[in-house]
């Protein structure tokens, strides 16, 4: 999978080939086979996922340690926007292969949005909020709500910290902690 | 965008008994031929002869009416649905009696239709890098925009101000497109109680309605949500 990566940098994913993934891994192609039967588009698929994990593991250390969900929320959107900006494969794919890239990436989409989901289900066990809120559906809502805003931030300026806690204190968790200011 | 159907275009007049078959009747009929297709077999797969075997018309009627032929027909195939949408959305607005009702008819009037959609539930489902990019990555496609302009022009007089209308009605576009791509099993919005369960616990607590005029954001003072139960 780093092989794609670099490759993917390198070359971009239109061009590279399952050749070049085998000699980049210094493995046979017979042997990418063996692991990812579907070929090459597997391997982008899989690889994708893979990176996906790495970047929100990434992010979550970078904003675990926030004082409460707001915040968390606030520093991760932040936080999580400026990564992505600095990813360098990332930002050259989008430029020049957006659909290729989108597609390998479709596939991860469920499980995205599970781990964030599972990240903040954990979070709001342990937080204060209003009295008859469903701790799932708010978990559920605010993982979709991150990466929404994460991805695009549309009609926000959110590299301006005040519009990210204006954002996340009206749409994400009006609803669901006690007295948002 | 139309031009006069040629020779070999279908005769057949429409229902209302006049003369010719205009123009905007039978891009209608392309379209509604070309979703058919894609609903089938996907965008890569679908050919103008398909269509236009489907449609009952020639390929040169097509590329007459869609000069620049299949990107042309999807492009303008995506606003027109948009525009059905978008009247769904208008008719299903009118009557409601509160800002908070005229969110839950929007997101089950929306939801209804996109995941109903046989051509973008085959998209989405074996051809996702075609309607992904809409809205990922900080790129907005303009069926997108065109559809929060519309939003924020019905919310606005509802809402008060336009920053806020704007806000909200990119806020329920995003909503929209998630639970239509990957849906879950939380919520389904075409249910209207599911809707209405989101909009009341999610949504109108963090309304902001401010009546004119709006303090600038950088003032200290917290704003706090009115009551929507006001008409």
């Amino acid at each position: 999978m780093e092989a794609v990566l670099r490759c993917a940098e390198r070359d971009g994913l239109r061009r590279t080939s399952l050749e070049d993934l085998a000699s980049e891994a210094e493995v046979s192609r017979a042997t990418i086979y063996r692991y990812f039967p579907g070929g090459r588009l597997q391997v982008f698929e899989q690889t994708a996922t893979w990176e996906v994990g790495r970047f929100f593991r990434r992010l979550y250390d970078e904003v675990a340690d926030s004082p409460d969900l707001p915040t968390l929320l606030e520093r991760g959107l932040q936080r999580g926007r400026e990564d992505l900006q600095q990813h360098h494969i990332l930002q050259r794919l989008l430029a020049s292969e957006p659909e290729e890239l989108l597609s390998a990436l479709a596939g991860s989409e469920e499980l995205v949005k599970a781990v964030v989901r599972d990240h903040l289900r954990g979070v709001l066990d342990h937080h204060p909020v209003r009295e008859g809120v469903d701790l799932d559906l708010a978990a559920d809502y605010l993982a979709r709500m991150f990466l929404t805003y994460l991805g695009t931030q549309g009609v926000w300026d959110l590299s301006d910290p005040v519009a990210v806690r204006e954002l996340v204190r009206t749409q994400f968790v009006a609803g669901i902690v006690p007295d948002p200011v | 965008m139309a031009s006069t159907a040629g020779a070999d275009a279908p005769t057949r007049p429409p229902e209302d008994g006049t003369a010719a078959p205009s123009p905007v009747w039978v891009d209608d009929r392309v379209v509604a031929a070309f979703l058919r297709c894609v609903a089938r077999w996907g965008l890569a797969k679908t050919t103008l002869d398909d269509v236009a075997r489907e449609a009952g018309c020639s390929r040169a009627t097509i590329y007459r009416l869609f000069p620049g032929g299949k990107p042309t027909l999807m492009e303008q195939s995506v606003t027109h649905e948009a525009a059905q949408l978008l009247a769904r959305i208008d008719a299903a607005a009118a009557p409601e009696r509160t800002l908070e009702d005229v969110l839950v008819s929007t997101l089950h009037v929306s939801s209804r239709f996109l995941r109903g959609h046989a051509a973008l539930g085959f998209l989405i489902r074996h051809e996702p890098g075609v309607v992904l990019p809409h809205i990922t990555f900080d790129r907005v496609s303009p069926v997108v925009e065109l559809a929060v302009a519309h939003l924020t022009h019905l919310l606005e007089p509802r809402v008060g101000h336009p920053v806020e209308a704007q806000r909200l009605a990119e806020w329920v576009v995003r909503l929209v497109l998630t639970y239509t791509f990957t849906p879950g099993d939380l919520l389904d919005l075409r249910d209207p109680a599911d809707a209405r369960r989101l909009v009341s616990g999610f949504m109108a607590p963090g309304l902001v309605i401010r009546p004119e005029p709006a303090p600038p954001l950088a003032s200290a003072a917290p704003l706090s949500p009115v009551a929507l139960a006001a008409p």
